[in-house]
């Protein structure tokens, strides 16, 4: 059995990893969850859908660009990107939103409910919550809920309730709990859209089914354009939806080097990153089995990430089959690297790609030189850094900014 | 499993309902949760379940999940919990069980875990992230059969009728049936519904049913009474001592169950 045959499967155990560990209440639900995703994937009518919206509302595909001036700046390999940024609400989560909330209509649910982190997901739960007609509530740290105000504003401008959760790190790991809460006690009525390739089956099988379809639009792309396959593929890893989205197609090729890239944060020795990879174990929490970045006691550990979108203790657990396979090559960022690379891309190539994002930057700039002139990369940029405003101004400490700021009060 | 089987068989001879009660080691503090538990023990309960505290407790509401949180900036070590636990069971001939999520087992090692549970004198586990289907590759099933622990199996109102049998089929000493639809914590209106499904329950379970989620008063006791052997009790009784001088939550907690054990 090939790779992509392990990743989308109906059981969700990916070798050791995956399962459903969830309280009994939720059981039902999953298999129902589960059992419909499973039968609309066969449905014409509904992937004739999920294609009409893909293009006519969020704007698929996306284009690949070759990064002209970062090659020769770096002086290696061809650099491809691909821009995910450029999707309806400015990054890739649009993708599985679009699929979840077309299924959650199917099963006539009314409510849907998410977590979200940084407010990307939320964004996009809620905007296709507004386009299909459907209740909107979204859990979100109360942490996150007060640093990522713009997000909050955008949300409840959709029609969204946007519930600030004051339990635990207040970030998103209690965003998540919240939401599961809210599934366990309205399960009739709910679809919990939950946000990347985390948590029970079915979720990471789904959602790699929604995202799949970036690799698939890069595979043609990029034999277009640079009449070959990629030799390598970059993409930055938090619960791992871009990286599995991009990679899904190309896994069962193993001439393709595929690379994940992870928070380093402050530097992985410590306590302020979000790299599972560099001093994780594996465990269960969420209602999935993984690697988690926890204590001593299996206590999930508090993380740390210039981007909250990898701010998370967890990685999906297909990711952590693929790294114990072998498939997966897997290193990380730190946050100084992170901010220079978000910086070059955008004064070589004109694109501000999402803090995210530029861990994959950041692992190109690294990279390319090492590599033949003749070799392809392609990297994800999953979203656009528009988002980022606040965290770049203050990282840069842009006096102009600041007192910007300051006049609007 | 014997102080368990034997416990269960008192409740059942004694035609009155049993009262499983719910306590967080460590919470609000290591010594007072000591405290907290013999009096639970001393004022009536039947059986008592210590939760070892989680980071990311899914499964409870905000009363439990809070004390899980505040257990754990207390610094409540798992050790500590285990520790408090024997000391807890070396004072009583009442059935302790631990509650706790699987990322504890699994981290502490599931042979390893069963195993201290057991030199610890506790009758029996409950993990409430940990469905029999994932017992593949875990072996928490196996573990606790080859320890003398019960593995409680929870049962949902909504659980499919073809799980219901898969569900008892693993089930040992008791089976732990959720009255509505919730995480625990939030009052239960004891439905009809609540009552046909307790009933369609009894009729295929041989094991005594413990009824939980969301239970707090007397009134709702005797509803239930009919149709299970034992009442579970857990944030309703958090409640009582939570935010309280140790003094005023003990005598708390014992009015609390004289109230609720008390005939109407």
């Amino acid at each position: 059995m090939g790779y992509r045959d392990v990743l989308i499967n109906k059981d969700g155990h990916f070798g050791s990893f995956g399962g459903r560990y969830v309280p009994e209440v939720l059981v039902p639900i999953m298999d129902d969850l589960r059992d419909a995703f499973f039968e609309v994937i066969e449905d014409e009518s509904f992937v004739n859908e999920l294609l009409s919206y893909s293009r006519n509302y969020v704007g698929r595909p996306t284009p690949l660009t070759y990064c002209e001036n970062l090659t020769q700046n770096l002086g290696g390999a061809k650099i491809f990107m691909k821009n995910e940024g450029l999707l309806h609400t400015g990054a890739h989560k649009m993708n599985h939103c679009l699929g979840q909330a077309l299924i959650a209509k199917r099963m006539g649910k009314q409510r849907i409910i998410a977590e979200t982190g940084a407010g990307q997901h939320g964004l996009a739960t809620a905007t296709a919550c507004a386009k299909f007609g459907l209740d909107c509530t979204v859990y979100m740290g109360a942490k996150d809920y007060e640093r990522q105000r713009p997000n909050v504003f955008w949300m409840e401008q959709l029609g969204a309730t946007v519930v600030p959760v004051r339990e635990g790190d207040q970030t998103l790991r209690d965003a998540i709990n919240a939401a599961l809460r809210d599934l366990i006690a309205r399960p009739e009525e709910t679809h919990y859209l939950l946000g990347t390739v985390c948590g029970p089956n079915p979720y990471p099988a789904m959602n790699t089914y929604f995202q799949k379809v970036i690799g698939e639009e890069v595979r043609t792309q990029v034999v277009a354009q640079a009449g070959k396959l990629p030799d390598v593929m970059v993409a930055c890893v938090g619960g791992g939806s871009n990286a599995l989205g991009l990679f899904y197609d190309f896994l069962d090729e193993k001439e393709v080097r595929l690379i994940g890239v992870e928070a380093g944060g402050k530097g992985v020795d410590g306590d302020e990153h979000a790299a599972r990879f560099q001093g994780g174990e594996v465990g269960v929490a969420e209602g999935f089995k993984s690697y988690f970045l926890q204590n001593e006691d299996g206590q999930l550990s508090s993380t740390h990430s210039i981007s909250a979108g990898l701010d998370y203790a967890g990685i999906g657990p297909q990711l952590a089959y693929l790294q114990e396979s072998g498939r997966l090559e897997f290193t990380y960022a730190l946050d100084d690297d992170v901010m220079s690379a978000y910086q070059l891309l955008a004064r070589t190539e004109g694109v501000f790609a999402a803090m995210e994002s530029s861990h994959a930057v950041a692992e190109v700039v690294r990279l390319a030189p090492t590599l033949d002139k003749e070799d392809v990369v392609v990297f994800n940029c999953s979203g656009r850094g528009d988002k980022d405003l606040f965290i770049v101004t203050r990282e840069l400490d842009d006096e102009g900014f600041k007192t910007f700021l300051k006049e609007q009060i | 499993m014997e102080k368990l089987n034997k416990q269960l068989a008192i409740i059942k001879a004694s035609n009155k309902p049993g009262f499983m009660m719910h306590t967080v080691a460590g919470y609000p503090d290591m010594k007072s949760s000591a405290e907290i538990a013999s009096t639970i023990l001393d004022a009536g309960a039947d059986i008592l379940e210590i939760q070892i505290p989680f980071s990311d407790p899914v499964a409870d509401g905000p009363v439990i999940a809070a004390a899980n949180e505040i257990a754990l900036r207390g610094g409540a070590t798992v050790e500590d919990c285990l520790d408090l636990i024997k000391d807890v069971t070396d004072s009583t001939d009442k059935p302790i069980l631990i509650m706790t999520y699987f990322n504890i087992v699994h981290h502490y090692g599931v042979e390893k875990f069963t195993q201290k549970a057991r030199e610890i004198d506790v009758q029996g586990l409950i993990v409430p992230d940990y469905p029999f289907d994932e017992d593949g590759g875990n072996g928490l099933i196996e573990h606790c059969h080859k320890n003398d622990l019960a593995l409680i199996q929870v049962m949902a109102s909504t659980t499919r009728p073809e799980r219901r049998a898969d569900i008892i089929e693993h089930a040992s000493g008791l089976v732990y049936c959720m009255a509505r639809t919730g995480t625990t914590g939030e009052k239960t209106v004891i439905s009809s519904e609540t009552k046909t499904y307790l009933e369609s329950v009894k009729r295929v379970c041989p094991l005594p049913l413990a009824v939980g989620f969301g239970l707090s008063d007397r009134e709702q006791v005797q509803a239930l009474k009919p149709h299970a052997d034992i009442m579970v009790v857990g944030s309703a009784l958090i409640k009582e001592y939570a935010d309280k001088p140790l003094d005023e939550g003990l005598q708390a907690v014992r009015n609390f169950m004289r109230n609720l054990t008390s005939k109407p």
